[in-house]
């Protein structure tokens, strides 16, 4: 620490016009052109505005179903019109908002918290971001057109099936819910390697904010929970649009499969909204009682815990089903283990309010309010954990009770905390205390007179989700107090909405500053560069343990006072101990990121519509729109940077030192999630009905898989020699451009000879469960093996055009992972459905 | 100011941190998919597999973390790099992370003794 | 047999439920052992939470007005393992052991024999209920369950079309109905009187409404309308009765309903063959009078709005009333027995 504060790694005075140069290389585009901005607090202020519209829109919906219940037997909404806002209340508030608003708080604070100057792909950020919101924005217009999807949020087949839902609504759940799962999973990516290797020289894993920590597991559950519910959307699309039987008893599907797939997601994803709150509130409690967070460690573990233990507990949603007892109880224990994290983490709070003294302002008073609500509703989430007590009230307004305190207490509290805490940071004047108070107290108690007496309903028999019930079952009254309540919890949000108008304006570079007194890096002077100097990090509160960092990162002491290439830029460091690694090059606006998500969107919302060939078009031209700004990325060499401190970095980094490698890394983490819930489905349909597993003699021949897996490995084998074969110089080329293709040919070949085998069997998807897994394994590998051949014809074209060689290869080294992991997913699959009914036979 | 020059502690140092809620989840997968096999097999029997397969695959699970949690405890007494903070940091996370999934592993396998394999 | 519960719990019980009347479909009114030894656990946890959650809320008052020395504790990592880790740990493993208990407890239940047979399909959006006749013979009927009190019945439960779930909370959980598969619940009822259940898994259009009756009876009441409901429909006794019954086989009703000893023989919608015993048309809300008969013939899609039966517009005053009075002619069996 000494050596940090007497021996600065740059001198003063810092040269004139870097400053000037360094607020120009990032300078946010004026007026309309906004939009193609790619800076994370641009794109964050974005993505939490509309994530907060997405949080009214939804809230409207709940206020209407609050109307229609407020009395027995209302004719206020209709049954249909009823069943269609409560599916979409349940489905906008997961998916357009709670999960969104959490990524967007990450985008928007997680530089600034890191000390880093933007995301590492500002441009994957962006895309991330007007996907969802024009996805989003076109999913909740269906309401207006009767077009809404009717079937709950979770959508169990078989009403969801093209049978008992012939209208589109389900459709546009679900191909809009699988892209805006996309979106998710590209926000995920950014956060882990955003966390892991663009934080400050020195901040160590252990002086990491708790919300990066938070953030950095909950991208890790979305990584391996989100697949199986992509997984699920494929399914029942599948069989929606082309009869492929999976969730069809008479033909050997399972309409319980998409209970497991949906809840091995569903589950983990209520942690996944409440671990980033839960990171907040860690921020917040030791910034208002002016101390560290005591049991730091303890709190690590809970959370690495509850990303674990949140994996075993699916079934506690299926409790009815008829699985057998034993086990049940196998997830009732784990649902039991996960309570433990939870525990540590509120006495955590507890602990570190009694070590210091909680100044009692509007953030904490939203802490307290979270406290509170969020214990009540994990004992009753204890409660419902205990089997036969889950008999009688699953499905009940007991559990929409449950859910609401967990989620409304344990995510939007801290999250309306996070607002009133982190504006300073974001807004010229912070968000007003007196109107602050206000809010708290009618969101509070609006909460739980709303949500309280539903335990009571529950328990009295009033199940979820009808539109009406009679006035002999006694549930008025209680209703009544309900809507009242939920009347003043809007009122709550109304009021935050007027404080936002009158004390909300954005910006970073004049924002009103630290006024808590907080000790972590956002609270550093920042501007759309994030900080002036990236600083050296010596505790996990450094603002309070170098009194002085403030000055002088604003002076430019510290690394990288300018721009050292002439670009946007920000520090690489190691993922745990966060020492400097090298210089990368960030890309600047464009209107690629907006056009692309366009298209994108474009392209599922066509298809849902059946308009294929115009969705093909708007496909194609989103994959065009990504070339284009793959293109310029990965720019060439630049000499070594001297960032100060006499630490000269390299702004070339390729193989497991790339940022890039890394993101390629988690995506294949995602691919491989995803197949592996395929592979436990056609186990699990194997175990209910293997009957409609055909003999070995019915089989495609035994041999038949040796000429796919031979071109496979072959493939394989070509492409490590293109690799050995990267050219120098533009002589060499040619060779490695033609290994590439047969590589890329070889991996065609593969799928078209497996598939043809197949098909000379006389297998057909539509027959039985068996023709539809089968199927299903093909298409997965159509689905990676498209995706490297884009890759493909991109390398050999990057190459081509002089932007590919043995230094500058990063490139290359994706297209290699890609495509030896489509190799080895290709080999599963073919080893699963050639092998596995013959071992079963 | 040798950030750089210092070797970099690889990622998997971090990863190591996770094995033992890993052995959790080996060990819970295990047990339910022993459960829901044994059951679709021929009813005879049931109730004795699910038991010895529940003792057998406990026995691993807490075995293998118990050993981590000796290795843990044995590297803490031994380490010389007494200054290393992050492996320290790191030695103690795992150790309370083993005491969390060994609980967990343990309540897992309590439900194996008192029901019988495969009753509705 | 039935044991009351301990005064606290029942004075906490009413200041909950206050007047809100009606425990036809209450968890806190159990009717039967399934659900009393539910309710006794429910009590127990409720208890549990109250005490845990008193316990979080004084820490935080602790942590934020307490004396320094208590602030102190409160503020050392022992005070999270103590409270955070070994308390939980404690409790939560005693929790888990009674949970799991009490789940052998229920399947000890099952396993007794001499049981009542009765088959539920959940269908969109009502219940078909199948008894076993004195001779085998399968007994139809819908949406109203009748039960032998003090015995254990065991119901059979499949779904027709989409996923359904059969509750009848004063008696026991729920269990749901999935397409291609066959559920089992025992429930045993310990009191006579009339229970309601619903389904409880969102099934669309109006599920809201997919509700019956339980009426459970003696013993020996119950066989003997069991004997009774065994028997085909009698001929009409009054002309304007008979003159129903043409209307009803003429006008295509059988097409859907089935009225034993008569050709109309239709499955897909609920059978009628003892249609005047039951208390209730089409929901369980609305009685089975005259007035409601002809309402549903005529203006089903408002009582219970994408029903799957069309609506007989056509049909003139005369011939509705005539149709009602066959329907309430059929029952060989009256209600109380």
């Amino acid at each position: 620490m000494a050596d940090a504060t007497s021996n600065y790694p740059n001198k003063l005075p810092r040269p004139r016009g870097e400053l000037a140069e360094l607020e120009t290389i990032w300078a946010v585009p004026k007026s309309w052109r906004i939009v193609t901005s790619v800076n994370n607090t641009t794109i964050g202020y974005f993505y939490v505005g509309t994530a907060l519209l997405f949080f009214l829109l939804a809230g409207i919906l709940a206020l209407l179903m609050r109307l229609q219940l407020a009395v027995p037997s209302n004719t206020f909404l209709s049954q249909e019109t009823y069943n269609q806002i409560f599916t979409m209340h349940g489905t906008v508030m997961m998916f357009l908002f709670a999960v969104p608003v959490v990524e967007a708080m990450g985008i928007l604070l997680l530089p600034q918290m890191l000390g880093a100057r933007d995301q590492p792909f500002p441009r994957l950020g962006a895309f991330a971001f007007w996907a969802y919101f024009v996805g989003g924005l076109i999913f909740f217009s269906t309401l207006f057109f009767d077009l809404a999807p009717s079937g709950g949020w979770f959508m169990y087949p078989p009403l969801t099936s093209s049978q008992f839902s012939p209208g589109m609504g389900a459709d546009f759940w679900l191909l809009g819910i699988g892209f805006i799962e996309i979106s998710a999973i590209a926000g995920a990516i950014e956060i882990i390697v955003g966390v892991l290797r663009t934080r400050a020289p020195g901040m160590t894993l252990d002086r990491m904010p708790m919300f990066a920590w938070t953030m950095l597991i909950f991208a890790g559950m979305i990584v391996f929970a989100f697949p199986a519910v992509i997984l699920a959307t494929m399914l029942l699309e599948l069989e929606r649009a082309f009869d492929w039987p999976f969730f069809i008893a008479a033909r050997g599907g399972d309409a319980l499969l998409w209970q497991h797939l949906f809840w091995f997601f569903g589950h983990p994803e209520v942690y996944i909204i409440f671990l980033p709150a839960a990171g907040m509130v860690s921020m917040i409690v030791p910034a208002m009682s002016g101390t560290p967070l005591v049991g730091y460690r303890f709190v690590v573990v809970a959370l690495i815990a509850t990303g674990f233990f949140s994996f075993g507990l699916w079934v506690h949603h299926m409790f009815t089903t008829g699985i057998p007892a034993l086990s049940l109880s196998f997830f009732s224990a784990a649902s039991m283990a996960v309570a433990l994290p939870s525990g540590i983490q509120v006495f955590a709070w507890i602990a570190t309010i009694a070590s210091g003294r909680l100044r009692l302002v509007t953030p904490s008073l939203f802490v307290l309010g979270f406290l509170f609500i969020f214990t009540l509703g994990g004992l009753t989430g204890v409660m419902v954990a205990m089997v036969p007590f889950d008999w009688q009230v699953h499905d009940t307004y007991f559990v929409v009770a449950h859910f609401h305190y967990v989620l409304v207490g344990g995510m939007v509290f801290p999250l309306f905390a996070a607002f009133y805490y982190w504006a300073p940071a974001f807004s010229r004047r912070a968000l007003s205390e007196r109107l602050g108070r206000w809010t708290f107290w009618l969101m509070f108690a609006g909460f739980n007179i709303a949500f309280f007496p539903m335990h009571i309903s529950g328990l009295m028999g009033m199940p979820r989700r009808v539109y009406t019930y009679p006035a002999v079952m006694g549930w008025d009254i209680l209703n009544l107090i309900s809507t009242i309540g939920a009347v003043l919890f809007a009122a709550g949000v109304g009021l935050f909405l007027i404080d936002l108008i009158r004390n909300l304006r954005p910006s970073v570079a004049n924002a009103a500053g630290n006024i808590w007194k907080a000790g972590t890096l956002e609270w550093l002077p920042n501007d759309v560069y994030g900080p002036r100097s990236i600083p050296i990090v010596t505790s996990a509160d450094p603002l309070w343990d170098q009194p002085r960092l403030a000055d002088d990162v604003e002076a430019g002491r510290y690394y990288l006072p300018g721009s050292g290439t002439g670009r946007r830029e920000t520090i690489v460091t190691s993922p745990i101990e966060a020492s400097s690694q090298y210089l990368l090059r960030l890309p600047g606006p464009g209107w690629t990121p907006l056009l692309a998500a366009i298209f994108t969107a474009a392209f599922f919302m066509l298809l849902t519509a059946k308009a294929i060939t115009l969705a093909l078009i708007c496909g194609v031209l989103a994959v065009a729109m990504i070339l284009v700004w793959m293109w310029d990325s990965d720019p060439a060499p630049h000499r070594a940077v001297d960032i100060g401190g006499g630490i000269t970095l390299p702004t070339y980094a390729s193989g497991s030192l790339s940022h890039s490698w890394w993101a390629m890394i988690v995506l294949l983490l995602v691919a491989g999630s995803l197949y592996l819930a395929y592979v436990f489905s056609y186990l699990y349909l194997w175990t209910v009905s293997p009957q409609f597993w055909p003999k070995p003699a019915a089989l495609a021949p035994a041999a038949s898989p040796v000429l796919p897996a031979f071109l496979l490995v072959a493939g394989s084998a070509i492409l490590v020699a293109a690799g050995r074969g990267l050219p120098r110089n533009a002589q060499g080329r040619r060779n490695f451009e033609i290994l590439t293709v047969l590589a890329a040919v070889a991996l065609v070949a593969a799928l078209i000879s497996e598939v043809s085998a197949q098909w000379q069997s006389g297998l057909r998807p539509e027959t039985n469960i068996h023709g539809a897994l089968v199927a299903m394994a093909a298409f997965l590998q159509a689905q990676m093996t498209l995706a490297a051949l884009v890759m493909a014809g991109f390398a050999v074209a990057r190459s081509i055009g002089g932007r590919l060689d043995c230094e500058r290869r990063v490139v290359f080294d994706n297209l290699g992972l890609l495509y030896h992991y489509t190799v080895g997913q290709s080999l599963l699959g073919l080893l699963l459905v050639h092998g596995f009914p013959r071992l079963a036979a | 100011m040798s950030a750089a020059i210092k070797p970099v502690r690889p990622f998997g140092d971090f990863l190591r941190v996770l094995i033992a809620p890993a052995i959790w989840f080996a060990h819970f997968s295990l047990v339910y998919a022993a459960e829901a096999l044994i059951c679709i097999g021929p009813p005879a029997d049931q109730a004795t597999m699910m038991g010895w397969i529940a003792v057998l695959v406990t026995a691993a699970a807490l075995t293998g973390l118990i050993i981590l949690a000796a290795r843990l405890l044995r590297s803490g007494n031994t380490a010389p790099s007494r200054s290393d903070r992050s492996e320290a940091w790191l030695r103690r996370t795992s150790l309370l992370l083993t005491l969390l999934s060994a609980l967990g592993v343990v309540w897992t396998t309590l439900p194996t003794a008192v029901l019988p394999a495969c009753a509705l | 047999m039935r044991r009351a519960p301990s005064l606290g719990v029942v004075l906490a019980g009413s200041v909950l439920l206050g007047s809100c009347g009606s425990d036809v479909q209450s968890v806190l009114a159990p009717g039967g052992i399934q659900s009393r030894q539910i309710a006794y656990l429910a009590w127990l946890l409720f208890g549990f939470g109250a005490v845990v959650l008193t316990i979080v809320i004084a820490a935080v008052w602790l942590a934020i007005r307490g004396s320094p020395r208590i602030r102190g504790l409160l503020a050392q990592e022992n005070a999270v393992i103590a409270l955070g880790i070994a308390f939980p740990a404690v409790t939560l493993t005693l929790l888990l052991g009674y949970g799991v208990w009490l789940m052998r407890s229920h399947l000890d239940l099952s396993h007794t024999r001499d049981a009542v047979d009765i088959e539920v399909v959940g269908e969109q959006w009502w219940w078909r209920v199948t008894y076993s006749g004195a001779d085998g013979t399968p007994v139809a009927s819908a949406n109203e369950i009748r039960i032998p009190v003090g015995m254990p019945v065991t119901f059979t439960l499949k779904a027709a079309d989409v996923i359904h779930s059969f509750w009848v909370p004063s008696l026991g959980g729920k269990v749901d109905m999935i397409p291609g598969r066959t559920a089992r619940l025992r429930l045993t009822a310990e009191r006579p009187g009339i229970y309601r259940g619903q389904c409880a898994e969102y099934c669309g259009g109006p599920h809201a409404l997919m509700a019956f009756e339980v009426v459970a009876m003696p013993a020996a009441d119950y066989a003997a309308w069991l004997q009774r409901a065994t028997r085909p429909a009698t001929t009409p006794a009054s002309e304007i009765a008979r003159r129903g019954q043409s209307l009803f086989l003429a006008t295509g009703c059988g097409a859907c309903h089935t009225v034993r000893g008569t050709s109309a023989a239709g499955t897909l919608g609920p059978d009628l063959t003892h249609i005047g015993a039951r208390r209730s048309i089409g929901i369980d809300t609305l009685p089975l009078t005259r007035e409601n008969l002809v309402r549903f013939i005529t203006d089903g899609q408002h009582i219970k709005p994408g029903n799957l039966m069309p609506e007989f517009r056509v049909l003139q005053p005369p011939e509705l009333e005539a149709l009602a009075s066959y329907l309430l002619s059929l029952k060989v069996t009256d209600r109380h027995g």
